[in-house]
């Protein structure tokens, strides 16, 4: 090429200058970037390649002319030209801003959204049941974290531990499949039904998981890392007291409750005999109006799951109100209305009560009346305090 | 129809009608939405084409890194011959459907759901959300992307490929979870009507009756005087099936007619060669096959009874077996195929060499880029040595004969 050198074709494309004092850089993925031009200096809503402002992924070293820019919404506001992408700018991400302008070169400007989650540490921020006394036969936890986690470590971590701290490393299933909700903030760990079933073979074998009176912890050890792999878990222990196994049906009746009074919108208060599964009850029990509608509210369940309170969008009004109850809600224990989940006949192996039957409450729930495996005709244990009541 | 925006949570199978609308399945809601797109006529001229480093581009115009799309499913609008790329956009935690619309060769842009008019019919027999695969059985270890599969929804086969056909959409994917092979029909303009049919076929190479994987990849054809549905299955069945044989309810026996012993198809593409229909099945782990429809007539159906039992993969004497047209080149791997125009395939093929994802548009009759092959034509024509052709005079040189 050398005797060609003084007649290079000239290069059309304009010189590039780094950074533009004039950018406003978007902050958060929705966030427009903004171009503030003087009065007069923005043209007519240039579009192609007099297009004032375009974004393309990458840093500014892997910017070219040929790249194709960030899909999005055009708009002025003013004379301030500004660019609104598709689909969010996704944190972590490099990104350059091409600011064009007539008669000017262009510039680069790069930028990044930060990552919020990255900032919060991988925690352990709840373990259900909350308790510090649980049945010998408690059969569910769940474990709640800040962050979502990498799957299949669970049992790396997740540990039943003795007062002394050793590891019963056969107290919990191990499942193929871990048992996390969508977002792999919580996962579900169950005490191996085999230990805490009477007279089956790894109960024999092994003893029962938790004895009544001694004391035990479910840890979760340090170095679990998250799902983004940007932290790992601190150490966490849940330490608690065994009491007597919880070996009958639940029943309504021995739950206590405090009536609002009519015209007020004070809490519904329902107090139970035992601890139930927190996350069943979050949707199980549902107050509902006479003519069979749910009432809206909010509930709330109380500590160590042992009450649920309900306070209405509106005032209470008399009569005929009620509370349902899912008869497929579980005690601690797995134990529902209509089946124990350890029943003493010594030769069932099925988890039973686990899974949906054929009871007559099914699907239907079951009100809360004295006995709960009637088909729902018998008096409602609670409505609100009306002195003109007439039902 | 619809004035609202369509709320497609997942751009899957893609395939248009003649007259340019546009069904995207979704396996996440369990639904095909149809849009009307309006279009102007194409009016350039095809030839050649050749996108290079096309998920790159379409990465960039999402406005994510280019591993964080994956794409889903391909088509051609009949009328303006703009190209639809349906992908997954994946961010940190989240990901997002979108579907890239290609006209020329730098004309990228994103179809706007909200500007479009369309029709949503719900898949009945929807498989429940939680089921998940299992890692199957495999020779050697399991390695954690096979374990992944664990958790793979079964949702996720719901809408494995799309026909329309005679004012009828066809669907194969995997239905309720008591029957999983499910072939579906549906008018459009969709009126709510859907006959869902169970499908169970012989499998030459796994030897037994499968009703569970779906059938990937098919094609209405005039076959011994009536339309049947052309489909094909991993590992890698070739089967028909009379479409009056797909009413509500229907447990169809498909007809095997071929097997290749092994392999994923991809797409069934129809298209004409001499003025004879033929079909064009790409597969991710083998060459694409020509398929001449005539010679699906009268095509031997076999069963179990045909054969001495046992697996008998790609390696087996007996394979492949049946109609299985001819192998052809193609150079480079295709991940999705479609006929561009009469002459003409596009396709998102992965290049042998580089390992780029090109979008390329080549003949039917060749459907083949060259740039990687080095062969007797690409030598200098005024170089040593010269074209030595029968018909324009050259006698091979003789040898002597030793008796």
């Amino acid at each position: 090429m050398g005797t060609n050198a003084g007649n290079m074709p000239s290069v059309d494309s304009p010189l590039l200058a780094v950074g533009d004092p004039d950018l406003v850089l978007p902050r958060r993925s929705d966030e427009p970037v903004v171009l503030r031009l003087a009065p007069g200096e923005a043209e007519h809503h240039p579009t192609g390649s007099t297009r004032h402002l375009s974004v393309f992924v990458g840093s500014a070293d892997s910017y070219h002319e040929d790249r194709l820019p960030v899909a999005g919404r055009d708009e002025h506001r003013g004379d301030s030209p500004s660019f609104t992408p598709a689909f969010g700018f996704v944190a972590g991400q490099e990104y350059v801003v091409r600011t064009r302008r007539s008669n000017e070169p262009d510039r680069l400007t790069e930028f990044q959204i930060q990552r919020e989650d990255a900032a919060a540490p991988a925690l352990v921020t709840d373990v259900y049941p909350s308790g510090d006394v649980l049945p010998e036969n408690v059969l569910r936890f769940y474990v709640h974290f800040s962050v979502p986690m990498t799957p299949h470590l669970a049992s790396d971590f997740v540990a039943l531990r003795n007062a002394s701290g050793v590891a019963d490393r056969a107290a919990l299933m191990k499942f193929k499949q871990e048992l996390w909700n969508a977002e792999r903030t919580r996962l579900t760990v169950l005490i191996d039904p085999g230990r805490i079933k009477r007279r089956v073979a790894t109960n024999l074998d092994l003893g029962p998981a938790l004895r009544s009176g001694e004391r035990y912890a479910l840890t979760v050890d340090e170095g679990w890392p998250a799902a983004d792999g940007s932290s790992v878990l601190q150490s966490f222990s849940k330490s608690f007291r065994v009491g007597p196994a919880l070996r009958e049906r639940p029943n309504v009746g021995q739950w206590k409750s405090r009536s609002p009074r009519v015209g007020t919108r004070e809490p519904l208060l329902i107090t139970f005999d035992r601890p139930f599964d927190r996350h069943l009850l979050n949707k199980a029990l549902h107050a509902v109006a006479s003519d069979g509608q749910t009432i809206d509210g909010t509930s709330l369940v109380g500590e160590s799951e042992m009450s649920w309170s309900f306070t209405p969008v509106e005032r209470w009004i008399a009569p005929g109100m009620h509370v349902t109850v899912d008869d497929a809600l579980e005690d601690v224990a797995g134990n529902n209305f209509r089946e124990l989940l350890d029943r003493d006949v010594g030769h069932r192996l099925a988890l039973e009560g686990l899974g949906p039957d054929e009871s007559d409450c099914q699907g239907k729930g079951c009100q809360v009346a004295n006995e709960t495996d009637t088909d729902g005709s018998s008096e409602p244990m609670w409505a609100p305090q009306d002195s003109n009541r007439s039902g | 129809m619809n004035t609202e925006t369509a709320d497609v949570k997942f751009a899957g199978a893609l395939t248009f009608s003649d007259e340019g609308t546009l069904f995207v399945g979704d396996n996440h809601n369990g639904a095909i939405y149809a849009f009307e797109i309006p279009a102007d006529e194409f009016s350039g001229q095809t030839g050649p084409r050749s996108i290079r480093n096309i998920d790159a581009k379409i990465a960039e115009v999402l406005g994510v890194r280019v591993g964080a799309v994956e794409i889903n499913g391909l088509a051609v609008h009949p009328v303006s011959k703009e190209i639809y790329i349906s992908v997954t956009r994946v961010e940190n935690f989240a990901s997002q459907p979108a579907i890239v619309k290609i006209l020329g060769d730098h004309g990228f842009s994103l179809l706007d759901f909200s500007s479009l008019t369309f029709q949503k019919q719900l898949l009945t027999e929807f498989p429940e959300g939680d089921t998940t695969f299992e890692v199957g059985r495999r020779p050697g270890p399991v390695f954690p992307r096979d374990a992944a599969k664990g958790a793979v929804s079964i949702r996720s086969l719901a809408i494995m490929d799309m026909e329309y056909y005679d004012g009828e959409l066809f669907v194969a994917g995997v239905a309720y979870d008591t029957f999983r092979s499910s072939l579906r029909r549906m008018p459009y303009p969709f009126d709510s009507t859907q006959h869902v049919a169970a499908v169970e076929m012989y499998h030459i190479a796994h030897d037994q009756y499968e009703s569970r994987a779906p059938i990937r990849a098919m094609s209405v054809q005039q076959i011994d005087g009536k339309p049947q549905l052309v489909a094909a299955y991993t590992c890698s069945p070739l089967v028909l099936v009379p479409l009056d044989e797909l009413t509500d309810g229907a447990k169809i026996s498909a007809s095997t007619i071929m097997d290749m012993g092994n392999g994923q198809p991809l797409d069934i593409v129809p298209f004409q060669m001499d003025d004879q229909p033929m079909l064009f099945v790409t597969n991710n782990s083998r060459s694409p096959l020509v398929i001449p429809v005539a010679g699906l007539s009268g095509a031997n159906a076999v069963t179990h009874e045909d054969f001495e039992r046992g697996g008998k993969s790609d390696m087996h004497p007996l394979m492949p077996f049946g109609v299985t047209g001819k192998a052809i080149m193609f150079e480079g791997a295709p991940l999705r195929i479609a006929l561009f125009d009469d002459d003409f395939f596009v396709s998102l093929t992965r290049d042998a060499y580089s390992g780029d994802l090109n979008l390329d548009i080549n003949p039917t009759s060749f459907p083949n880029r060259i740039h990687n092959i080095l062969s007797e034509m690409d030598f200098p024509t005024d170089g040593p040595g010269a074209i030595k052709r029968p018909d324009h005079g050259y006698e091979r040189r003789q040898h002597a004969v030793r008796g």
